[in-house]
């Protein structure tokens, strides 16, 4: 398959994460498994974060789970490969994962309020993964997880070793998290809405601090708000329906979105400058699970759609390091112009 | 408010209910005691000279107005004292507490036993409840539950005692004899704790943050003990404090299977002689009993909830 996400600049240097062909399925008595990602592919390098964008139920989630060897059973990975360094990770046991979670591949999740354990320690959490994955005694690891905290901008972080979750607030129990998936210095972070269950004003702080933090290393920051994903990543898949749809650089990808859905999602985006324009939804709502594809899935919902839509396209690439998955891509020039 | 009044204050709060509860119990009590009949009468025996039993009254106060005798039963008990046992010729008080503690002793025990069966039991089943032969198990636990304790205990006599000869069954003789009672006062508790522990595990391997530690490279065990048993614990420690009062009046049946020298039996019989001040020793040392132990167990409740804990910080 083409290397179609990449940019020019980048093709010499290996990606650190790379997934191909991903196909993830949950299995029913009655028939063949329903497909939630259909062969996605996409590509992860040192320093960069790829923001992969979606609606609820668009398969994101299912990725980034798949990436951490988390699949909620019964959901299995049915094709493709996930490489980290070169090495697949599909294959592994679940043992080998263990040693690859918390140590390589680093996770942050949406909920800070239900997604710590509420009778154990800050402390207790974080050196506990420090002790997995690490060889050192209970003074090193207490010093690696007061680092970890002053690196999330935990003031007075090694009085916060003692505090359990309830004593600090939605936005500190965020940073707690990110910590944890960085506690170890992975190669690669997976965020999965990491702001969604804040308030705006700690949002914009999270966000500052994942977009330093995730580009130390490789990120990988799964967002159903485009908005977010323009804050700190360097790239966009848009995934629509278990498939990516477009892909490019971030700029590119807003200014002139080519897949009528992605221009879509802008469309409804309010902007601070538009005033008097009314936003515009995307009409209906996007398909449950399906075994088999055969239209395009965006076709009901398409203003543009046409016969030939009845085939599902292909993501193909139309410019250097941008591709998407349309017979009839949006016209080149901006979709719309900001209002002056 | 400082930390040390504020641990005042909820002393304080505790025994004021502690009071009320007794004032309570023991009013009832002594009004339902005097529906049941004369214990002179009793006493006296049927064909008894009328002289004796007025002697007997006399001997006891029984012969005074209800109210007065209510009154001044309320007064001894400021000072803890129940009289004396119509049928001993002791201290109601004293009679209570000499066999208390071979109660309490058999209660502690069953507790440890239903504590070290329960929770291994509970976390494996509650892991994974959905593998079949963890589904078996439970279905055992489920069947377990609806045998009583007396059925329990014969069957337990039957196997140990009467077949193998290894234990005894009779009376307190040293701890081969402890051994079939506490067993089977912990036969009523086990299937429960063992059911509350499980849901309680099953449930929280399903939280958040459960996937978080995961996401940090916990392996089974690890999730399991570190991470979902400790909460499942929490809601087994309100049971310990509510069963508890179950025990101590659950022995009865078992006291009387295995002829213990307890509490129970020592109720019964009293009621049924009518010796009133034993049985108000009895009940007063209940209801504090028991509220000591919900006091513990919320005690308890403190020191492994970290919610509940107050700020230090």
């Amino acid at each position: 398959m083409a290397d179609t996400n990449t940019p020019p600049d980048a093709r010499t240097e290996a990606p650190l994460l790379e997934i191909r062909g991903l196909r993830i399925g949950f299995p029913r008595p009655d028939g063949p498994p329903l497909v939630v990602v259909d062969g996605v592919d996409l590509s992860i390098r040192q320093g960069e974060i790829l923001g992969l964008v979606g609606e609820s139920g668009s398969g994101k989630s299912m990725l980034a789970l798949a990436a951490m060897g988390l699949v909620p059973a019964p959901g299995y990975v049915m094709a493709g490969d996930i490489r980290l360094d070169g090495r697949d990770l599909v294959t592994l046991s679940e043992r080998e994962w263990q040693k690859v979670r918390g140590r390589t591949l680093g996770m942050v999740f949406q909920d800070p309020m239900t997604g710590l354990n509420p009778v154990r320690s800050v402390g207790a959490l974080l050196g506990e993964s420090v002790r997995r994955h690490q060889k050192v005694g209970p003074e090193e690891a207490a010093a690696i997880s007061e680092a970890a905290l002053k690196a999330v901008g935990i003031p007075a972080a090694r009085e916060r070793l003692a505090a359990f979750p309830h004593q600090l607030s939605g936005g500190l129990r965020q940073r707690v998290m990110i910590a944890l998936a960085l506690v170890n210095r992975p190669r690669v972070i997976i965020a999965d809405e990491p702001t969604t269950a804040l308030d705006a004003t700690i949002q914009a702080q999270i966000l500052d601090l994942l977009r330093d933090r995730l580009h130390e290393a490789g990120g990988l920051m799964i967002t159903h708000d485009l908005g977010v994903a323009a804050e700190i990543c360097d790239r966009i898949a848009v995934i629509y329906h278990g498939r990516i749809v477009e892909t490019g650089r971030t700029r590119d990808v807003l200014a002139a979105p080519r897949h009528p859905y992605t221009a879509g999602l802008l469309a409804a985006v309010p902007r601070f400058h538009g005033r008097g324009t009314r936003l515009i939804p995307i009409r209906g709502a996007p398909p449950g699970p399906v075994s088999e594809r055969v239209e395009c899935s965006f076709r009901p919902r398409c203003a543009k759609a046409a016969p030939e839509c009845a085939a599902a396209p292909a993501l193909e690439a139309i410019a250097p390091g941008r591709s998407v998955a349309c017979h009839h891509p949006v016209a080149a020039a901006p979709a719309r112009e900001d209002a002056q | 408010m400082t930390r040390s009044s504020a641990i005042r204050d909820a002393m304080l709060k505790r025994v004021t209910e502690l009071a009320v509860l007794l004032f309570a119990i023991t009013t009832l009590l002594f009004f339902l005691l005097r529906l049941g009949g004369d214990p002179a009468m009793i006493m006296a025996g049927d064909e008894a000279d009328p002289e004796v039993v007025a002697l007997i009254r006399a001997r006891y106060g029984l012969d005074q107005p209800l109210i007065v005798q209510y009154l001044r039963y309320l007064g001894a008990m400021l000072t803890l004292d129940f009289g004396e046992s119509l049928r001993a010729s002791r201290s109601a008080l004293g009679l209570v507490l000499e066999r208390l503690w071979s109660t309490l002793l058999l209660a502690l025990l069953a507790l440890l036993i239903t504590a070290v069966l329960s929770i291994p039991l509970g976390a494996w089943l509650g892991y994974r409840p959905d593998s079949g032969d963890r589904k078996a198990v439970n279905a055992v636990v489920f069947v377990l539950q609806g045998i009583p304790g007396y059925i329990a205990g014969l069957l337990l006599i039957q196997l140990f005692v009467v077949e193998l000869r290894w234990l005894t069954s009779i009376g307190n003789q040293g701890i081969s004899s402890w051994i079939l009672p506490s067993l089977t006062l912990a036969s009523f508790l086990v299937p429960k704790m063992v059911r509350v522990i499980s849901a309680n595990v099953s449930e929280a391997m399903r939280e958040d943050y459960i996937r978080t530690a995961r996401a940090t490279g916990a392996s089974g065990p690890e999730l399991l003990l570190r991470h979902a048993l400790p909460n499942a614990l929490l809601g087994a420690t309100a049971l310990i404090g509510t069963q508890f009062a179950f025990l101590m009046s659950g022995s009865l049946i078992t006291e009387v299977i295995f002829a213990w020298p307890g509490f129970g039996a020592l109720l019964v019989a009293s009621v049924t002689r009518l010796d009133f001040p034993v049985v108000q020793a009895a009940v007063f040392v209940i209801a504090v009993l028991v509220f000591l132990v919900n006091a513990g167990t919320d005690i308890l409740f403190n020191l492994i909830d970290p919610r509940l804990r107050r700020q230090t910080t």
